[in-house]
């Protein structure tokens, strides 16, 4: 078979080698050529890999979504900046009170992209409607607010019990966001906003078509039209860039960084590498293990060869922090700092003293998602090396979600997720509230309402340190590596900035 | 392709050989034909065995554990000493991993078609000596099942029960039961025909009795040629359902999860997509041959019936 | 007649309503749910509950059940929870890239076949006769993903000229859009073709073996000119039926070439709505596809039944 197959895999080889070489000789002008078209039309088109299947950005908080709706189509009240400031947004200005409990917001005089201007009571309905998400990080932004009131038709009074940085940071998020009540029914497939663009259509699983939004209060868009094409295949996703028939792969998973680097794109592209889309990798141990085997588990975590599995060190550290570098209680931990580091001598040591190889552990893997089994990949037979006694559950999206947080305890031992977690997840100020790792710590709890009524970032920033440190030394969420965001633009493609309404990218700032 | 093979067993014509009496054929092409069936009947004995002896060896030795990743050798290219045919992404051996999907596509093949087998016997006898309303409930009922998609079936079924080998068995099972009905019922009804049966039931004999003694070793040719053909659509279909990520999962090893696992990685390693796919062709291919030659031998008479 | 007709009826009706139960317990009984699904990392039971409460997914089954069956007899297929959009709308919208596909493959599949299968029969014993058979042989025998891999490496990956998966809408670019259509359609087109060469040359070597045939030649045709001009009319009987039975196998084999290529057809629709428990949508969408394989079966056993009376006296 061999002798057979291997004069044609290179006579493909050279084939493909001698297209190379034919493109660089006569295609560069071309292929530099190949992107005006749509640079002279005003038009760009952009790659995303995942269909979010809703654009409800009141109950969705998949990535999927994330990415483009907030501040391209829906704006929050106000933006966080990368330097700390805060910079206006739906609301023109807004005061705080010196007990940091009142916040008034001044509503923009401005119209909604379906053309009806944008109301107090558009605001208040908002607020309420994310106050009420059924998602966690979103709803948890209002915690401490007890009354949402219009002031006049132009300004909307926020009272909260206690000084909240929650709030106030949500303001700047999804939870911020500013929706017309009249659209309220077709926010899931036509979310209407005051941003840049509006939404013209989407196909699930196909394309988004936005246009700019011709009512926007700001500085125009400089590309009016944006393709977002759905391509789940990620070489397919490669190939449409370099031939030219789209413009940008804004986010690149960890899974095709070495195919990157190895077809060379990111010298034919403008690698852009920001922390910011980035994913932390972490495992996750449910509580009800004894904390010595949650802690054993935690040593057979080998950082360096989940790293080396992907094939592209240059775009993943080790890392003992679930946090992304932008977030304010990341600190920069490497694989040595770990509460917890890899030991396999001892974790095997521990396993035949303690006699863990009794004990059954489940490994609740998501069957269908490339970047997540091939950690478990690792995972497993590391365990089962060091001596445990696991077995591997590999399910669909819908059993892991239900397994894992409809289940009350959850029933799982251990799984691996990928993304920015929100460490008010793990809040728990009773037994009975304990998160969906069935986590429920006292200290931990007390770190973060500390933290959410700090009166100073500084102060803010330390506790919510503080949390995250008891978290990892807990051993419930046991960090393993730290993938950046990675995109890669045509060379004509520029301006792309760090994204500053969670992890959305905003198209309105890239320009040809 | 899965669905394709949900009825290419029963349907596919047999290679017919002529109807006699018809001058178009002279003996002398006859005799010359004779010659690539039993070549095909060699041919597919040989290409079986040489799996099923792969899949034996499995339980006893592999060159290295397929599933322990050693990543200092990942994406070694084929012909290196030791790996023959390379490793994969993270360094696992490949002929490791083709030999233990070997067994697993047997495992999985070999299954669905016997438990197939044994339910369309069990209804095909039934439709074919019960009475009319009987054979008319067992007949429709297969008609509705095989109307619907085979793929439906599977990602529901996966879906319910989650995915495994055995789900998998399963899944073939409900494909294949159906259409190895209609086969073994037109079979037994046409030994049910014949002169000596009427004699036996003259002579007092009972129904199951004449299913056990006389209907049973007349369509045992016919059942042995369709459990070949069906153990090769089996491997075809649980190679797709594994390349959907709804057949078998890690610590399994399915050609069809291999190749599922490889084209994520082709733009690295292009050669990963091949071998697995070339096991699965040339196993299908054998079993194949087997059934048309074994047609060939066992039952003559079919290879008409069936066209 | 009349009575055929009914009888064929009262099965169509019949296999519809338990294919409907059959699929309404299986999706029902896989667990999961959506909503949880919706709500992602970290939702909590209670707002799972909720959710699911507010989508009336927590009514009894047997309420479920009729609420959706008289939907779909008042012509209602329902809506997707997730974005609330008509299943009928998503499902028009999937067949531009899903109808187009099959059509062409099973088209392909026969261009091909036809003539081969016919020149197999004609050649049989001889060596070219006996090398297409081995070839048809191998063709059954490479799984319809696998030549869809090959032919992406061979045509996307090394030579670039096609695109190895995505879509581009109808709307966006017709010329992109068959550009994307091309691979697949390639890969399902010559997997159909190694299938139905078999079922060709079986007919036409059956035809062949008829005394028309013989008649023809004897009044003085060709064997060529009597095989094309009576044995082709002929041998398309059997090979309508063919290709209604291979109805269903298309279905099966769209399903895996969509996923190889990440074209948004039907089939992908599926499996993420599997994934997703939208059970609403997968209830509909199965059903759609089974009363409409049911249905070409019940045209053709029809067109059977006037075509050639015995068959009403036989069933």
């Amino acid at each position: 078979m061999q002798g057979k197959l291997n004069p044609i895999a290179k006579r493909l080889g050279l084939m493909s080698a001698a297209a190379a070489i034919f493109a660089s000789a006569f295609g560069a002008a071309d292929m530099a050529e190949a992107a005006s078209p749509r640079a002279a039309e005003n038009k760009m088109v952009l790659v995303a890999r995942q269909d979010p299947g809703t654009l409800d950005f009141v109950k969705s908080n998949l990535t999927a979504m994330r990415l483009w709706i907030p501040a391209n189509v829906v704006e929050p009240l106000v933006f966080f900046n990368k330097d700390g400031s805060v910079s206006p947004g739906v609301a023109e200005s807004w005061t705080i009170s010196d007990d940091k409990k009142t916040y008034t917001f001044k509503i923009r005089e401005t119209t909604f992209s379906n053309g009806a201007p944008v109301t107090a009571e558009d605001v208040i309905y908002s607020l309420n409607t994310m106050k009420a998400s059924p998602v966690v990080d979103y709803a948890a932004a209002y915690e401490a607010v007890t009354a949402i009131e219009k002031v006049d038709d132009r300004t909307v009074k926020v009272t909260l019990s206690r000084p909240s940085q929650n709030f106030w940071r949500g303001m700047g998020a999804i939870s911020g966001l500013i929706q017309p009540e009249a659209s309220a029914s077709t926010i899931a497939t036509n979310p209407i906003g005051t941003g840049p663009y509006k939404l013209k259509t989407y196909t699930t699983n196909s394309t988004f078509e936005f246009e700019a939004n011709p009512s926007y209060w700001g500085e125009k868009p400089a590309v009016a039209n944006v393709t977002v094409r759905i391509i789940t295949d990620g070489t397919a996703g490669l190939n449409a860039l370099e031939a030219g028939e789209v413009d940008s792969l804004p986010v690149i998973t960890i899974d095709l960084w070495e195919q990157l680097s190895k077809r060379e794109l990111d010298k034919k592209f403008t690698l852009v590498t920001y922390p910011q889309v980035g994913e932390p990798t972490y495992a996750v141990l449910n509580q009800k293990l004894d904390k010595d085997l949650r802690e054993t588990i935690a040593r057979t975590l080998d950082r360096q060869s989940y790293n080396d599995a992907f094939g592209a060190a240059w775009g993943a550290e080790n890392t003992c922090t679930f946090a992304l570098p932008n977030q304010v209680w990341y600190s920069p931990e490497n694989a040595e700092t770990c509460p917890f580091p890899y030991d396999m001598e001892g974790a095997m040591a521990t396993i035949a003293e303690k006699g863990y190889a009794s004990t059954p552990l489940e490994y609740a893997s998501l069957s269908d998602v490339p970047d997540l089994s091939l950690p478990a990949d690792i995972m497993v037979p590391a365990m089962q090396a060091a001596g445990f006694n696991v077995t591997r559950n590999a399910i669909d999206l819908a059993r892991y979600s239900q397994l894992i947080f409809q289940g009350r305890p959850p029933q799982f031992d251990v799984t691996i997720m990928s993304g920015d977690a929100n460490p008010v997840q793990w809040a728990c100020p009773d037994p009975t509230k304990a998160g969906w790792s069935t986590y429920c710590s006292a200290e931990y709890t007390k770190a973060l309402a500390d933290a959410d009524v700090a009166l100073t970032d500084e102060d803010y920033a330390a506790q919510m340190k503080k949390s995250a440190d008891i978290l990892r030394k807990d051993a419930v969420i046991v960090p393993l590596i730290a993938k950046k965001g990675v995109g890669l633009f045509n060379p004509e493609l520029k301006g792309f900035q760090e994204p500053r309404v969670g992890v959305a990218i905003e198209m309105g700032k890239l320009h040809w | 392709m899965m669905t394709l093979s949900k009825s290419t067993p029963s349907a596919a014509p047999a290679d017919g050989p002529a109807t006699s009496g018809v001058p178009i054929s002279p003996p002398a092409r006859k005799r010359r034909r004779r010659l690539p069936r039993n070549a095909s009947l060699i041919i597919g004995l040989v290409l079986t065995a040489i799996f099923l002896t792969v899949a034996l060896v499995s339980l006893f030795y592999l060159p290295s554990n397929p599933n322990i990743p050693v990543i200092r050798n990942r994406l070694l290219p084929a012909g290196t000493p030791g790996h023959w045919l390379g490793t994969d992404v993270l360094g696992r051996d490949i002929i490791a991993q083709l030999m233990v999907g070997a067994r697993t596509s047997i495992l999985v093949g070999a299954g669905g078609a016997t438990l197939s087998l044994l339910l369309g016997t069990i209804a095909g006898l039934a439709a074919a000596a019960s009475g009319k309303i009987t054979d008319e409930a067992i007949s429709r009922g297969a008609d509705i099942m095989l109307s619907i998609p085979g793929m439906v079936t599977a990602l529901v079924l996966a879906a319910t029960m989650g995915s495994g080998a055995l789900t998998t068995i399963l899944a073939l099972t409900a494909f294949f039961t159906p259409s190895f009905t209609r086969v073994i019922r037109s079979a037994a009804m046409g030994v049910l025909n014949e002169d000596f049966i009427t004699a036996a039931k003259l002579y007092g004999r009972g129904k199951i009795f004449v299913l056990a003694r006389h209907v049973l070793p007349n369509i045992a040719g016919v059942m042995i040629v369709q459990f070949t053909l069906y153990f090769a659509a089996g491997i075809l279909t649980e190679a797709g359902l594994s390349y959907l990520g709804v057949g078998v999962h890690r610590p399994s090893i399915s050609w069809g999860l291999m190749l599922n696992e490889a084209q994520q990685q082709v733009g690295v390693s292009s050669p990963l997509a091949i071998w697995p796919g070339l096991a699965i062709v040339l196993m299908v291919l054998g079993l194949n041959l087997l059934g048309d030659g074994l047609r060939d031998v066992l039952d003559p008479k079919l290879a008409r019936r069936a066209s | 007649m009349a009575i055929y007709v009914l009888r064929k009826l009262v099965f169509f009706l019949g296999a519809i309503f338990i294919a409907s139960v059959a699929i309404f317990l299986l999706i029902r009984g896989a667990g999961g749910n959506v909503a949880a699904v919706v709500l992602g990392k970290g939702a909590t039971p209670e707002a799972i509950n909720a959710l699911a409460h507010s989508y009336g997914l927590d009514r009894p089954l047997f309420v479920q059940y009729f609420d959706w069956v008289g939907n779909m007899l008042s012509g209602d297929l329902g809506r997707s929870f997730r974005t609330n959009e008509r299943v009928a709308d998503l499902v028009t919208a999937r067949l531009s890239v899903s109808i187009p596909l099959a059509l062409s493959g099973l088209i392909l599949g026969l261009i091909i076949a036809i003539p081969v299968g016919t020149y197999a029969a004609r050649n049989v014993g001889t060596p070219s006769g006996a090398i297409l058979a081995l070839v048809s042989q191998i063709g059954v025998a490479v799984p319809v993903f696998w030549a869809g891999i090959l032919l992406s490496l061979l045509f996307g990956v090394r030579l670039g000229w096609l695109p190895t998966g995505g879509w581009t809408e109808w709307s966006v670019s017709p010329w992109g859009a068959i550009r994307s259509l091309v691979l697949p359609v390639l890969s399902l087109g010559l997997i159909m073709a190694a299938v139905l060469i078999r079922y060709v040359r079986s007919a036409v070597l059956d035809v062949m073996n008829q005394d028309y045939l013989r008649t023809a030649r004897a009044v003085g045709m060709t064997r060529t000119e009597a095989l094309l001009k009576v044995g082709l009319r002929n041998a398309s009987l059997p090979l309508v039926t063919i290709v209604g039975l291979q109805i269903a196998e298309l279905i099966g084999g769209t399903v895996i070439i969509e996923t190889v290529f990440s074209l948004p057809g039907l089939s992908r629709m599926m499996l993420a709505n599997v994934a997703a428990r939208e059970v609403i949508v997968v209830q509909s969408t199965v059903m759609l596809i089974i009363i409409f394989v049911i249905g070409v079966n019940l045209l053709v056993d029809l067109l059977y039944g006037i075509l050639d009376p015995r068959v009403r006296s036989t069933r």
